[in-house]
């Protein structure tokens, strides 16, 4: 509970005694003003609601004794007299008292309190016996605190279930519910209590029940016609899973069947679902809460009522844990376990500091304003051209770049802490799935910049899921083929010339080349007879859509994920390799920039100023003159050895002066399959630098997206080209690309 | 979009409590100290449930429950009602107003977040 | 609710978007009303990756149009869900009702 809640009761709770004892002084002098009284009540009813909430149990025990009192006053079943006002005024200071001691000492009442406590309560019940209202007893019953009878319950349903009648096979609670056709209409939709139920165990399987869904014209549109059967795994109680039907539970029948519950109870549900009778069992034994034997059972102990005797079961294995109160051997080795991660922990910890993200970023940052002022410095110094000062300069920027660079190291991250997060998904999903497969992990040292871990632990996810899932086959299919039962997934990471390199890799069925290109087909993505090779054929699975995967799986099958990768990954200014070999595996390489706060720049000039495009989006430079080009017309294209570009010219979205002197030089570019081209002054050559993120009053700017300070103390903007291809694409109505990329490109902004 | 949660209570402080909780748990929410206030802020907004205490200055939560159901686009909206009186008469009242789900106080602002919870996810 | 609701030459093409909820589900019933046992419509097209919300008052009009759909031979199909969408249907594994396959519109 946080101690800005308890202040503001504190204050709330003086403010409504002061109230309460000015209405009270009031009264004495008009005991029959009904605002008063009404105020007075107000102030006991809500210290005391709120008191519930905080747990003040003194304060609440002792303000519904003065509620009940005042209520049957307002009830006029009470004449409120001199003797009552006196009372309710020191009931008042003890009340003072009481949230005293609970809300700001935050300790229970003392002794002598009590004992005043108990006088005063006593004294107002002589007013309650007046009216025949017996809150003695009313406050036992009400305000003993809460003890969980669920574990009660529990008991007296088990002794129940051994007594009488054979329990089915399945684990899991059989929920059974029909909701009354207002539910809608008072806001609740079957839907939210679904939802609920996932909060506190799983839901294995749900059948909706359409049965009393009537004919088009016929439905209400405002009434609801639903009803489900569901098989729900929890470990909860049977009362909690009630209770999530409390606010229904006048609206709708309700039937909740334990795991290996008793035949005859799945008996008895078939039966009540009386028009439903022969579907409910064939959806039952479908939805795996009934073989089809005791399906059978069940019928038949529906038709010869009464006449199985009680069974006499052996003890479930549950039970005998239970009762000779053995440990199960499984808790006793995952608490050893844990201690011996506790103590790994503890001994590599000694030599990491933990350090403040945003500390780290500041350094960098220095270390980039450092960098900036030294070349300055170097500027000066040729001007200057003083050979000793030059020398003792190159030494000086030697070290800052150094320093530059074990900075940079400083936001470095092990990605082997992302890996190891895989270990759960890879046991829960495949036995999800039903399949062996093993986690083998390498390379979790190498280390890339915090920024792109953060945001490279989704796709990840995206693309280990689809391993498991499309990937590796089912431990039948396996065999058969003669690999090991058990599949294998790698992850591995290192680098390489500047980048990052993480793998994901699996040795399932590999990627059906004849199935993708079917798909790639009919998704219009390649034309009729258009020859491709292997790795254009894989990379097609990247495009927005695309699922080879014939059924709908919970976890990976919709198509969704592969062209979500691709893109988070363009957005670190990465890329994606797909090997695969039928029968044998896949691999699926993620390249990464080691840090996002170095760019290799391309440095134009427009005008007087400087900008910069990422040298990986730039790919060739041209000159204006060079180009049978139509540039200059208000069309929009240039024509670059047959093939349309849409451009656009720097000067004219930046309000830059155009330099006489040139014609301009084209930079064309591309991003996500797109080409474009740029106009341009001049190039100034690749620059590499140090990005400075731009401020709030510039970051909706389109266009730009980020900037870096020059030698000379000059910003140079650097260019979002993403943003500045799609607006090309846009305007031009150039596109040599199919409809899933134009969308890829428009889904980024 | 978080979904929107309008509390009508006149104890600040168990408004507070409780907004905390919802908040904690990813919805938004908005305050209101009585009927009138409450209907006021539904105005223009586009609320998801509604918890209102039934003993209120200016407005009652009866009254204003009835004056909610009138309203074309809240006539559907879940709400929650919460009573200190375990008197069935009043349950009884605002059920026939057509608040449907109720929570007795005194409760633990976890309690309050599972019944929210059980009707609108946030 | 309804962005298109158009048939040519026996197709009818459905653009479904923003909220599908009770609040609506009478107008909702209305509009699609004009599907139902149509000779004119043999092949109708849903597309739902516009829909930010949906509750069971609206989809128990698309489940009950559905089955007039197959019962008269003719062809239902929800062509893109939403994530609202796809959610509701696997909490009601409607998936193999409506017999879609679910790409959530990206």
């Amino acid at each position: 509970m946080s101690d800005g809640a308890i202040e503001i009761f504190i204050q709330e709770a003086q403010e409504l005694l002061e109230n309460m004892e000015q209405a009270l002084l009031s009264m004495e002098e008009n005991p029959e003003d009904e605002d008063h009284l009404n105020s007075i009540f107000r102030a006991a009813h809500t210290i005391k609601g709120t008191a519930g909430v905080f747990s003040f149990d003194y304060v609440e025990k002792f303000t519904h004794v003065v509620e009940s009192v005042l209520d049957n006053v307002r009830q006029g079943k009470l004449l409120i007299d001199g003797g009552l006002i006196a009372l309710l005024l020191t009931s008042k200071d003890h009340i003072e008292v009481l949230v005293d001691a609970a809300a700001v000492q935050q300790q229970d009442p003392d002794e002598k309190i009590l004992d005043y406590d108990s006088q005063l309560v006593s004294d107002l019940e002589k007013y309650l016996k007046e009216t025949g209202d017996d809150i003695s007893e009313k406050s036992n019953g009400n305000y003993v605190l809460e003890t969980p009878n669920e574990t009660v319950g529990n008991e007296s349903d088990h002794v129940e279930k051994v007594v009488n009648g054979k329990p089915v096979a399945s684990e899991n609670w059989h929920i059974s519910i029909r909701f009354s056709v207002e539910v809608l209409q008072h806001g609740m939709d079957p839907l939210s209590f679904l939802r609920y139920l996932q909060s506190f165990g799983e839901i294995i399987c749900t059948t909706t029940i359409l049965d009393n869904l009537p004919k088009y014209k016929d439905i209400n549109p405002e009434h609801c016609y639903l009803g489900f059967e569901v098989e729900f795994h929890t470990d909860a109680s049977k009362e909690k899973i009630e209770q999530a039907f409390e606010f229904v539970s006048e609206l709708s029948t309700l039937q909740i069947l334990p795991p290996q519950a008793k035949i005859s109870e799945y008996a008895s549900l078939i039966e009540s679902m009386d028009d439903e009778h022969f579907k409910l069992g064939e959806l039952l034994v479908a939805s795996g809460a009934l073989t089809q034997r005791e399906l059978d059972e069940a019928l038949k102990i529906q038709n010869d009522i009464l006449l199985t005797p009680p069974d006499t079961d052996k003890p479930r294995i549950g039970e005998v844990l239970v009762e000779s109160k053995n440990i199960p051997k499984e808790i006793v080795d995952a608490a050893v376990k844990k201690q011996g991660s506790a103590r790994e922990k503890l001994g590599s910890s000694s030599k990491v500091l933990r350090v403040d993200a945003d500390k780290l970023d500041e350094l960098i940052n220095q270390v980039g304003e450092l960098v900036i002022s030294g070349a300055t410095t170097n500027l000066l110094a040729a001007k200057i051209g003083n050979e000793d000062l030059l020398e003792t300069m190159s030494q000086m920027s030697r070290l800052v770049e150094e320093i530059r660079d074990s900075a940079l190291t400083l936001r470095m991250v092990q990605i082997g802490e992302t890996f190891n997060r895989f270990k759960r998904v890879i046991r829960d999903v495949s036995n999800e799935l039903g399949k062996n497969i093993e986690l083998q992990i390498t390379g979790g040292d190498t280390e890339l910049d915090k920024t792109v871990i953060e945001k490279i632990g989704d796709p990840l996810m995206h693309l280990v899921r689809n391993a498991m899932d499309h990937g590796i086959e089912s431990k039948e299919e396996r065999q058969a083929s003669g690999k090991s039962a058990t599949g294998v997934i790698k992850l591995n990471a290192y680098h390489e010339s500047g980048s990052i390199v993480i793998e994901v890799e699996d040795d399932g069925h590999g990627l059906n080349r004849e199935k993708i290109l079917e798909k790639a087909l009919l998704l219009e993505l390649i034309s009729e007879g258009q020859v491709l090779s292997d790795q254009e054929v894989y990379r097609l699975v990247l495009e927005a859509g695309f699922s080879t995967s014939e059924s709908v799986s919970k976890l990976s099958g919709r198509g969704v994920g592969m062209d979500v990768v691709r893109r988070n990954i363009e957005a670190l200014r990465g890329s994606i390799d797909i090997h695969s070999e039928m029968g044998v595996g896949s691999k699926i390489s993620i390249r990464l920039p080691l840090t996002l706060a170095i760019i290799d720049g391309f440095m134009v000039g427009v005008g007087e100023s400087c900008y910069v495009i990422p040298l990986d989006m730039v790919l060739e430079c041209i000159e204006m003159d060079d180009v049978n080009t139509n540039a200059n017309n208000a069309e929009g294209y240039l024509n670059l050895r047959g093939e349309v570009l849409p451009f656009l010219k720097l000067n004219e979205v930046f309000s830059e002066k155009k330099l006489l002197n040139t014609n301009g030089n084209i930079v064309v570019v591309e991003f996500a399959g797109y080409k474009a081209g740029i106009v341009v002054d001049e190039l100034l050559g690749e620059f590499q630098t140090v990005i400075k993120p731009i401020g709030k009053i510039l970051q909706n700017l389109r266009g730009i997206s980020g900037a870096t300070i020059l030698g000379t103390g000059d910003v140079a903007v650097i260019l979002d080209i993403p943003n500045l291809v799609q607006r090309m694409v846009q305007e031009s109505g150039v596109g040599n690309q199919s409809a899933s990329t134009a969308n890829t490109i428009n889904n980024i902004h | 979009m978080a979904k929107t949660i309008l509390i009508v209570d006149d104890s600040a402080s168990l408004r507070n409590v409780v907004a905390i909780a919802l908040k904690g748990a990813g919805y938004s929410v908005l305050e209101a100290a009585d009927g009138n206030e409450g209907l006021k802020k539904l105005d223009g907004a586009k609320i998801n449930l509604i918890i209102s205490d039934v003993n209120m200055p200016n407005m009652d939560g009866i009254t204003m429950v009835k004056e909610i159901k009138k309203m074309s686009s809240y006539k559907f909206t879940p709400i929650i009602m919460l009573t200190t009186e375990a008197g069935a008469e009043m349950k009884e009242a605002g059920k026939a107003a057509g608040a449907k789900a109720w929570v007795v106080k005194p409760f633990k602002p976890e309690q309050m977040l599972d019944a929210v919870s059980k009707l609108v996810s946030p | 609710m309804i962005s298109s609701n158009r048939i040519t030459k026996g197709h009818g093409k459905l653009v479904l978007n923003d909220e599908l909820t009770i609040y609506v589900a009478n107008d909702f019933k209305k509009k699609l009303e004009k599907y139902v046992n149509t000779e004119k419509c043999q092949f109708l097209s849903i597309d739902m990756s516009e829909v930010s919300e949906i509750d069971t008052a609206c989809l128990q009009i698309l489940i009950q149009l559905k089955r007039e759909f197959t019962e008269t031979g003719r062809e239902l199909r929800i062509v893109s869900h939403s994530s609202a969408v796809i959610e509701l249907f696997e909490l009601y594994n409607l998936g193999s009702f409506f017999g879609d396959q679910m790409v959530l519109a990206s």
